[in-house]
């Protein structure tokens, strides 16, 4: 661990000794941070968009199969595999991004509190900015909570109905289980969507406590992510809620 | 108490999904997402309603990491 992070402290370095400006150095570590992973993440994002276009089809296919788990996961297979979708999922690749995300916000803290870089003095001027410390003036973390919303609302995570009692039973006390689970199923989908907004908030709050080069590095990658989800998918959520506020207008 | 408190927190772990999805897809610009149809967190949490907290957990981290 403490390997990687040197390793990102020395990458950071020697942008900085090649730019002279320390914002530069972290925008261009931004972009080949994200360049590199692009192999990865561009199939994946097709794989997705593919999967969310297979939707009604494997709605279908838990209708048939019901709480047959065994029969609709090989159903599920057997659907990507007509339709050439290699998945690349699972809970450990997300485990690995949580421990790379907490590793990038080590380094980029541990980079941002030196002085020097081999015996030279940095200067942590950015515009109108000291990258090394808060921004005064709210600009990055305003720009963080906006970047952070537009991502938001283009991806729109999608809600999963959770089922923890059992719904084949008819005896009166699961019922009433059931039924108590399906409002707290409607609550956590309600939370989930109050999320998409209350999360760019405390992004910008986040932003606001951290030196104003971190949230530097988090306008810019979250922009890159932008791009890259338009490239791949087009303007998504974006659209749906657009069309959404024109309605409700059109209505009044 | 106990089945209700897990529930309570399986609650919550669902309503903070988006935070971690968002925040991850910030960084990295995709999120991989759990291959099973009833997804590891669902299925760790129920096993820990039904078989209890310890051996639910040894059910529930085995899944887990055997989803990759």
């Amino acid at each position: 661990m403490q390997t990687l992070i040197s390793f990102v402290i020395e990458s950071l370095a020697f942008l900085y000794d090649l730019t002279g400006n320390l914002g530069v150095a972290i925008l261009v570590f931004t972009f080949l941070v994200r360049s590199i992973l692009l192999p990865i993440t561009i199939p994946t994002l097709k794989t997705s968009q593919k999967m969310k276009d297979l939707q009604p089809e494997l709605k279908k296919l838990k209708d048939i199969h019901g709480k047959d788990k065994t029969a609709l996961q090989k159903a599920q297979t057997d659907l990507y595999k007509k339709y050439n979708i290699n998945p690349l999922a699972g809970c450990i690749p997300q485990l690995v991004q949580l421990g790379l995300l907490i590793l990038l916000y080590q380094a980029l803290i541990s980079f941002l509190k030196l002085t020097e870089i081999h015996g030279v003095q940095i200067d942590p001027q950015f515009f109108w900015l000291d990258l090394t410390k808060p921004d005064q003036l709210y600009i990055f973390p305003i720009l963080a909570a906006i970047s952070q919303l537009f991502l938001s609302l283009l991806i729109m995570p999608p809600t999963e109905t959770p089922d923890l009692v059992s719904n084949t039973s008819k005896k009166k006390k699961i019922v009433v289980e059931n039924k108590k689970e399906e409002n707290m199923a409607d609550m956590a989908a309600s939370i989930q969507q109050q999320m998409l907004f209350v999360m760019p908030i405390m992004t910008g709050f986040i932003a606001l406590s951290f030196p104003s080069g971190l949230a530097l590095y988090w306008v810019a990658t979250t922009v890159f992510s932008i791009g890259q989800q338009v490239h791949v998918s087009g303007w998504g959520g974006i659209v749906l809620y657009y069309q959404r506020v024109v309605n409700k207008i059109k209505k009044k | 108490m106990y089945k209700k408190l897990v529930t309570a927190i399986f609650f919550i772990y669902q309503g903070l999904r988006s935070f971690r999805y968002i925040l991850l897809y910030s960084f990295f610009g995709q999120v991989t997402h759990c291959k099973h149809s009833e997804s590891c967190g669902s299925y760790f949490f129920r096993q820990l309603r039904e078989k209890g907290m310890v051996l639910g957990s040894v059910k529930g981290i085995l899944r887990v990491a055997q989803c990759w």
